[in-house]
């Protein structure tokens, strides 16, 4: 089973965990606790095939920033989430997207923009052609999507397997075994 | 018309110095009124000759009259005579506007126009005479030539004016003499004839009379020429004279104003020499700096307070002289030049002299180690408080202030030189320090090991499964002691800087020091392992005081770090003025001729430099303690090595410092490094967690044993219990939650597994004994997260339980089971109960048969070996638990005797037929045999 390292990545309180956690386990999250870190892994049928995918919420709040080139040199495919309602969390992105380009050292990586929190069309302030926008600057996907009213979340997912899956085809080498987080 | 005339003159005129030339008396043009105004011409009678048009009115009482309004004859635009055919007594005058008036008669109105109009020929230029129009020809022929003939004969305007009058009053003397003259004619009036006669005869006798005396008076008129001449000798020379003395006064005039020049010019060279002399005062005064400064910059002693007080000052005041902004050129200024260079000369003096005697006390500063051997010695947790360094420090804050606009370079220079050096400093106490909190640790679980707790670690606990062979657990210890030798060999090594042999030596020493503990501790594990619960629950508390001993050090730890860095910060921040204030930084991009300085621009920029601030004072907080992230993760994973579940500890202690410091401050450099210790932490505590999952997933049980409570479910009512005082009121909760929800789904996974495995004792009790026994955890632990997971685990007790309960029970009186099962069989085709006990198979015989053959004793044998049977398959301390598996036997037994009883008494009525032993009997078996045990 091939399996794809994706690494979820935005602002804190945009819903990063959120749309996880909707995504592997199905439940939407009221409570809102900043992630350090978290790991998930989901087996999942994607275009005729199975897949293990293997999700990194990271942390948006600045503190837990510094390790952030390791996971996005592991990283495969990025969701890059920001908030509808939140002018800053869609500024900060741009940042984060060259920061992933810079460690990788290419232009081009399996990514997608996701604006969140849909279903809170009251409270918007990004609008959707704004996301629209960068995503073409980008020549990313773009997605609004809502963990709370299930809108879009496992479309995420499964675009950044397709990313990944045209852009590297599934190598034919025997399959590495994936090492786990190495203890110090 | 003569009369109003007069009395115009008279009451208006003459006081006026006026003379009153035409009058006509008007009314408004339509209006009904009665003509009761004057439009009069008049001319002033003092040089230079004015001409006005006034209107008058006669008051309605008496015979006053008051000027209403006056113009200049010069206002007068137009007069319109509006006579083009017929004639009118209109007529229009246009002033600033146009008037229409009515005369009282034409010839009235006529004379009054040719009297304007003459006036305006005598008076006015040609070019702003106005315009005479619809007037008739004759009026205006007329006067002109009355004009021109005036002219010709005089300039004065005296005869020339008489000639305009037609009428004069006649002075007293005439009027005697016509009165005289008239009476002397007495027929006159009879005989006008004789009279014009007598008239023209006296004329021509006056005529005559007349030439006589103009012949006559020829010899004086000589002599008055004479005279005229003599005067007008007289005047030309009287002229000349004049002429000379203007001349004379024209010199005099032209010195005058020499000599007013030249007093204004003195007055502005004086102005300008006073100015020079206040601008000079002022330059002086600006540029000015005190011999005592000088002397201060030069050769104050900085050691002292008063020398730096003077060095403090006198830096200020060179600064202030050397920002003063001079006016353009002025620096060209000799003087002014050699006063700056002194300065630059000065400020670079000092600034060297500043730089190297701060240099040196950073040195001193550093070289210095206070306490350090005492830390040692006295195995104190404490680290050395940089408070007086930064005493001694603080006088010099204005000098550093004064620098760091004076020089940029050696301001930067000495940044760098204290960073440095602080570091090394830090470096050194740090890694003291840390040194002693492992060497605690260890020595925390050497006594514990003295003591000789069975339980050194909980690696081992992770590791549940039953069959791990005793080579592995032992090979295991080994590891752990050998990790934990490398670390002291580490804490001396590091000092001591043994040479690379010496280090092995020490290391085997070390190494079979530990070694004779570690097989000590194998055998307290085994012997614990078969010891089963109730031990390992005391074991756990007492590894709980062990971890909370762990975690109080630990915390010690960060307690002493986090004042040591924010005092540092604050320090750093006040010494070396790292603030928005005195920043420089510039917004990139932001060129400074296009300022942005709308509220918002204002704001973006300040909280760009407040960025900028947060993050120079950070790199050099980072540079200075260099040492502590390395050194910290170290001992992170030092206490991960030591005890996994330390990370547990961590990261609640770590976790609650980082928010402590986020909300302090979260760009600064403790938040920083404490988060990026969290992560390290969450990612020990994850792998942790994992492990924890993988243990549980190879559980296996052992061959031929009996099955009890599994370790591995023992091991998590620990692993909760622990996590649970630990992470009670944590923040992070969250995290622990998920642990428990991940750990739990595995222990479901594997009980069930591993009942499957289970051959001597039946599945059913392996599960209902676990689920029971988390039941019981999960019920006194009350962790809101797992609420779900607890009704999960009573449902599938109760399930298993009842399954065994009735596989166990099964039917303990076979034959009366299947007799009533054919009863109710029949009853339920309709046959009524009542007649049951008619058919032949379920006669009242049959019945009797039945029942004889289950007696009291046989039943209370056959449940004697069941009992025996429920001991032996469930865990031998669980009496509890096999009470209630008894009471749910005693319980489904009576059930079925009820079922019994309740049919035979439907369908067998008054047969007075029982069972062979009564509800009261059935109690008393089941309660003899729960007791006899
Ligand atoms: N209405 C609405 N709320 C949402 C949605 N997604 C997340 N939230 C809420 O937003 C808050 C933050 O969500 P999280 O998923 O914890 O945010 P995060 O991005 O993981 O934050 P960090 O871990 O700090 O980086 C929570 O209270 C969620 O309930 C959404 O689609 N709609
Ligand atoms: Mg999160």
């Amino acid at each position: 089973m091939r399996e794809y390292k994706l690494v979820v990545l935005g602002s804190g309180g945009v819903g990063k965990s959120a749309l996880t956690v909707q995504f592997v386990q199905g439940i939407f999250v009221e409570k809102y606790d900043p992630t350090i870190e978290d790991s998930y892994r989901k087996q999942v049928e994607a275009e005729n095939q199975q897949c293990m995918l293997e999700i990194l919420d990271t942390a948006g709040t600045e503190q837990f920033t510094a390790m952030r080139d390791l996971y996005m040199k592991n990283g495969q495919g990025f969701v890059l989430v920001y908030s509808i309602t939140s002018q800053a969390s869609f500024n900060d992105l741009s940042d984060l997207r060259e920061q992933i380009l810079r460690v990788k050292d290419t232009d081009e990586v399996p990514m997608i923009l996701v604006g969140n929190k849909c279903d809170l069309e009251d409270e918007r302030i990004v609008t959707r052609e704004q996301g629209e926008q960068l995503a073409k600057e980008w020549r990313s996907s773009f997605l609004e999507t809502s963990a709370k009213s299930k809108i879009n979340v496992e479309n995420i997912f499964f675009d950044l397997v397709k990313q990944i899956n045209k852009k590297t085809p599934e190598p034919k080498r025997k399959k590495k075994k994936s090492s786990g987080c190495a203890l110090l | 018309m003569a009369a109003i005339k007069h009395a115009l003159q008279r009451d208006v005129f003459t006081p006026n110095q006026e003379r009153l030339l035409g009058v006509v008396h008007v009314g408004k043009t339509g209006g009904k009124k009665k003509k009761s105004s004057f439009l009069c011409a008049s001319v002033t009678t003092e040089r230079p000759v004015e001409v006005y048009i006034s209107r008058i009115k006669r008051q309605e009482k008496g015979e006053t009259y008051k000027k209403q309004k006056t113009w200049q004859l010069k206002e007068l635009k137009i007069v319109n005579g509006k006579e083009s055919d017929k004639q009118t007594t209109d007529f229009d005058l246009q002033f600033d506007k146009n008037f229409k008036w009515s005369a009282s008669s034409v010839a009235e109105k006529h004379t009054f126009l040719a009297c304007l109009w003459k006036l305006c020929h005598r008076y006015l230029p040609r070019q702003s005479k106005p315009t005479f129009a619809n007037i008739p020809q004759s009026l205006l022929e007329v006067s002109v030539s009355g004009t021109e003939t005036s002219r010709g004969t005089s300039n004065l305007p005296g005869p020339d004016e008489d000639a305009l009058e037609d009428y004069q009053a006649l002075t007293d003397q005439e009027e005697t003499d016509l009165e005289r003259m008239i009476t002397e004619c007495e027929f006159a009036i009879s005989d006008a004839e004789a009279f014009s006669n007598s008239l023209s005869r006296d004329l021509s006798v006056l005529d005559g009379q007349n030439i006589h005396s103009i012949m006559g008076s020829e010899v004086q008129v000589n002599s008055l020429m004479l005279l005229l001449d003599n005067a007008l000798n007289e005047v030309s020379e009287i002229e000349a004279r004049l002429d000379d003395y203007d001349l004379m006064v024209g010199a005099i005039a032209s010195q005058m104003g020499q000599m007013k020049n030249q007093e204004s010019f003195i007055q502005i060279t004086n102005k300008n020499h006073s100015r020079l002399l206040e601008e000079l005062d002022k330059l002086v005064m600006q540029l000015d700096l005190s011999k005592g400064h000088v002397k201060a910059l030069r050769e104050a002693n900085l050691k002292h307070d008063s020398g730096i007080e003077a060095c403090t000052s006198a830096a200020e005041a060179l600064q202030q002289a050397m920002e003063v902004e001079l006016p353009k050129g002025l620096s060209k200024l000799q003087a002014v030049s050699d006063q700056q260079k002194l300065f630059d000369t000065l400020r670079q003096m000092f600034a060297k002299r500043l730089y190297e005697h701060l240099i040196t006390v950073f040195a001193k500063q550093g070289s210095e180690h206070p306490g350090s051997s005492l830390t040692k010695q006295t195995n104190e947790l404490k680290l050395p408080k940089h408070f007086p360094y930064h005493r001694d420090l603080l006088p010099y804050k204005q000098l550093i202030l004064w620098l760091k606009v004076a020089d940029k370079t050696k301001y930067t220079q000495l940044c760098t030189v204290y960073t440095q050096n602080l570091n090394k400093l830090y470096s050194q106490e740090i890694k003291d320090f840390l040194t002693t909190a492992k060497q605690r640790f260890i020595q925390q679980a050497n006594i514990d090991e003295d003591i000789g707790s069975a339980a050194l670690r909980a690696t081992s606990r992770s590791t549940l499964a039953l069959n791990t062979a005793a080579f592995d657990s032992q090979s295991r210890r080994l590891t752990l002691s050998k990790k934990l030798s490398s670390s002291i060999k580490n804490l001396s090594g590091s000092q001591q800087n043994l040479a690379v042999k010496e280090k092995k030596k020490l290391f085997g020493s070390t190494q079979s020091l530990v070694k004779p503990k570690s097989k000590k501790l194998r055998i307290g594990h085994k012997k614990r392992g078969l010891a089963a619960s109730r031990e390992s629950l005391a074991a756990s508390d007492f590894e709980l005081s062990d971890r909370e001993k762990f975690s109080s050090t630990f915390r010690e730890v960060l307690s002493e770090l986090e004042p040591t860095c924010q005092d540092e910060e604050r320090f750093l921040t006040k010494f070396f003025h790292l603030n928005v204030e005195s920043a420089d930084t510039m917004m990139p991009g932001g060129s400074d001729d296009e300022e942005d300085d709308t509220e918002q621009g204002v704001a973006s920029r300040k909280k760009y430099q407040e960025a900028q601030v947060t993050k120079d004072i950070r790199r050099m907080m980072t540079e200075i303690f260099s040492i502590v992230e390395p050194e910290l993760s170290q001992l992170v994973a030092f206490g991960e090595e030591l005890d996994p579940l330390n990370s547990l500890n961590m990261l609640v202690v770590i976790g609650q410092r980082v928010t402590q410091a986020q909300q302090d401050n979260d760009g600064s450099f403790l938040a920083k490094m404490l988060g990026n210790c969290l992560i390290e932490v969450k990612r020990n505590f994850d792998n942790f967690v994992r492990n924890k999952v993988d243990a549980v997933e190879d559980a296996h049980l052992g061959k031929n044993k009996k099955c009890g409570i599994l370790p591995f479910v023992q091991d998590f009512e620990d692993f909760v219990e622990l996590a649970e005082s630990i992470f009670r009121d944590s923040e992070r909760r969250t995290d622990i939650d998920k642990a428990y929800k991940s750990l739990i789904k595995s222990v479901f996974q594997a009980i069930e597994r591993v009942a499957g495995e289970s051959h001597k004792t039946p599945p059913e009790v392996v599960m209902f004994e676990n689920y029971h026994h988390l039941l019981n955890c999960l019920s006194s632990l009350k962790i809101a997260s797992l609420d779900q997971e607890k009704r999960d685990v009573k449902l599938r007790y109760n399930n298993y339980l009842d399954s065994y309960v009735t596989s166990m029970l099964g039917r303990p009186l076979e034959k009366l089971s299947n007799f009533f099962e054919g009863v109710e069989q029949v009853i339920e085709t309709g046959v009524r109960p009542e007649e049951v006990g008619f058919q032949l198979k379920f006669s009242k015989q049959e019945l009797r048969k039945c029942i004889k053959e289950y007696s009291g004793k046989d039943v209370k044998k056959g449940l004697e070996s069941l009992h025996h049977k429920i001991v032996k398959h469930t865990a031998e301390n669980e009496n509890r638990l096999q009470r209630v598996v008894w009471q749910h036997m005693q319980e489904e037994f009576i059930r079925q005797y009820k079922r019994f009883e309740d049919l035979i008494s439907k369908c067998y009525p008054e047969s007075h037929i029982s069972l062979e032993f009564t509800i009261e009997n059935v109690l008393q078996y089941f309660s003899d045999i729960a007791y006899s045990q």
